[in-house]
């Protein structure tokens, strides 16, 4: 199970390094949630977030970055995630919950001499990701990326953490 | 010591105006010792925006403000006064308060433990046997700042004692306010926890950009045409009509003490809301005001105050000046007390989602001011050009002109006033 669960886990972080977002998404469950507290355990319909988004908020976000040519991704990032400290705090037969740390680190590479353009920029955090069952796979119930700068101005967020 | 103030504006061609072209110069962008005189010329002089009253409601309540580059405290006495403070030590200057916001019974001091009230006397000073008999003491509480306005909930202070009167200073500008007070169904408003985020360029792109209708499709058309693939989460949101739309419906105006407001002239669709509540809120409104005074209510409209605080639907935006080259932007969601909530909800969705720190709109105008930091970081290119509308703009006797929806009308605004204050700056210490 846990071998299970951490394969998902990469396999969920290295779609999004990969730009492969359209099958990314397809990772979360209807009932699905991305969000980036910026107060954690606050109730986000009620206090800000860096990012609180039910299915169809990231199927736009989706959209967007995929096939409208957004012009701050242009050029697109590159992005790579490291994780580590691994825990499955929660596992059953059609849940589990599990946590880790996250570096996720992002390049705009191009004409390093232009403003924002050529800057390795990190992002730390820690996941709390709750899954559950549908059939043979396991989907995203809710991903949840508190970043360690979450109350700091943060700068130039237009892709997917 | 600071050096003498030479000549800013006027001398240097820095804003240039007639009856073909209105030209700004580049180095308004560029120049590190233009943005030092701004700080001094215009932020120090005038009002700034510190806060809503929502941030200091309480007694004891305070919040750390940036007055430019001049931190100030700003709190609620047991009273319910507010005062606002020079964020310093009178004993040897260290910075009094470290947390943004909070709630205290007095502020003490980190570096030697002198002690303030929160409305600013000082309380004790930490063995003070050692100081001369006659040690002046009525000069070591807290320095306030020149003065301190409240208009419709929010606080402006100013560091200048010469600074007009709030009310004359927004002058005709105030009926935006007003509209967007009135959006809180004669409630109030609660600011929210901000969403904040920064960018490399210069201050004023952001200022010149809220009031910018021209730029929309080009910057925010991957915004719009995504929008319009989901049409059951923005119903009514065909955005290629509405954007038509705005170009006959819409407006910019500029105001003589540099304030300016970018009006659709029809309301920005939030989507997200249940058509029933929505129609409550509507309901409310024109029983209030009117059907006809209900739907301006409800048009959207960026009013900036001048120099950088932007009153926007669900929103208020800060474009606070760190450098000549960087900025950061926070921008609170704004609650209406009382109202249901999913209004409430909605309006946070709303800001969040377009215009919060990963927002699927703003972040592309920040791309841009990045890419005009870059461009303009040498004088290669001297002047760039706020010349539409120009002289096609109706102008009133009250100073407001009014221009088309993508007009350069709030802009020129923005800089008239911008010139007139670095020139007042020379002119008196000449």
């Amino acid at each position: 199970m846990h071998d299970d669960l951490q394969a998902f886990v990469h396999h969920e972080a290295r779609l999004i390094d990969d730009w492969h977002l359209d099958e990314w998404l397809k990772l979360f469950a209807p009932d699905g949630v991305y969000w980036l507290p910026i107060e954690e355990d606050s109730d986000p319909t009620r206090v800000a977030s860096i990012a609180y988004d039910d299915i169809h908020g990231l199927a736009i976000r989706v959209e967007q970055l995929m096939r409208q040519n957004r012009i701050s991704q242009q050029p697109r990032s590159e992005i790579l995630h490291f994780i580590t400290n691994f825990t499955v705090d929660e596992a059953a037969q059609a849940s589990a919950v599990l946590s880790y740390n996250l570096l996720i680190t992002e390049l705009r590479s191009g004409d390093w001499r232009q403003k924002g353009l050529g800057d390795v920029r990190t992002h730390p955090g820690r996941v709390r990701m709750e899954l559950i069952r549908m059939g043979e796979d396991w989907k995203i119930r809710e991903k949840r990326l508190v970043l360690l700068a979450r109350q700091q101005p943060v700068e130039g967020l237009s892709y997917i953490l | 010591m600071d050096a003498p103030f030479t000549a800013a504006s006027a001398a240097d061609n820095l804003v240039l105006e007639s009856l073909e072209e209105f030209k700004v110069a580049t180095k308004c962008y560029r120049d590190p010792e233009i943005f030092r005189q701004e700080m001094d010329l215009i932020f120090s002089k005038g009002w700034v925006f510190l806060a809503h009253e929502s941030e200091v409601s309480s007694p004891g309540d305070f919040k750390s403000c940036w007055v430019g580059k001049q931190s100030v405290i700003l709190t609620r006495d047991p009273d319910c006064r507010l005062h606002a403070f020079i964020n310093a030590c009178p004993h040897r200057g260290a910075t009094l308060c470290r947390a943004e916001r909070g709630n205290v019974a007095a502020f003490v001091c980190p570096y030697h433990a002198w002690s303030f009230k929160i409305s600013g006397e000082l309380v004790g000073i930490a063995d003070r046997s050692r100081y001369p008999a006659d040690f002046p003491v009525v000069d070591k509480g807290l320095k306030p700042i020149a003065r301190l306005a409240e208009y419709h909930g929010l606080i402006f202070g100013s560091l200048d004692a010469d600074a007009p009167e709030f009310a004359d200073y927004i002058g005709p500008a105030a009926k935006h306010v007003e509209l967007w007070r009135a959006r809180a169904l004669g409630g109030k408003y609660r600011a929210g926890t901000p969403h904040r985020y920064l960018y490399r360029g210069n201050w004023k792109f952001q200022c010149e950009n809220v009031l910018d209708g021209y730029h929309a499709n080009p910057v925010h058309g991957s915004a719009y045409r995504t929008i319009r693939q989901f049409p059951e989460r923005f119903p009514g949101a065909d955005s290629s009509r509405a954007i038509t739309g705005v170009r006959k419906t819409g407006e910019a105006r500029g105001y003589p003490n540099g304030h300016g407001m970018l009006g659709a002239g029809a309301a920005l669709e939030t989507g997200n809301i249940p058509d029933d509540v929505r129609q409550r809120y509507q309901d409310q409104l024109i029983d209030r005001h009117g059907a006809q005074v209900a739907q301006e209510i409800v048009n959207n409209r960026h009013l900036l105050i001048f120099p950088n605080v932007c009153v926007m639907d669900n929103n208020l935006r800060v474009i606070q000046p760190i450098a000549h080259d960087l900025t950061e932007v926070y921008s609170y969601p704004m609650f209406i007390e009382d109202a249901e909530p999913e209004i409430n909800a909605a309006r946070l969705g709303d800001v969040q989602a377009r215009v919060g720190t990963a927002g699927i709109v703003n972040l592309d105008d920040i791309e841009i001011f990045n890419a005009n930091q870059t461009a303009i970081g040498a004088p290669g290119l001297e002047y760039v050009t706020l010349s539409r509308g120009l002289g096609k703009e109706e102008v009133h006797p009250d100073g407001e002109r009014v221009g088309h929806h993508s007009d350069e009308t709030p802009q020129r605004a923005f800089w008239r006033f911008w010139q007139q204050r670095m020139s007042a700056g020379s002119a008196a210490r000449a």
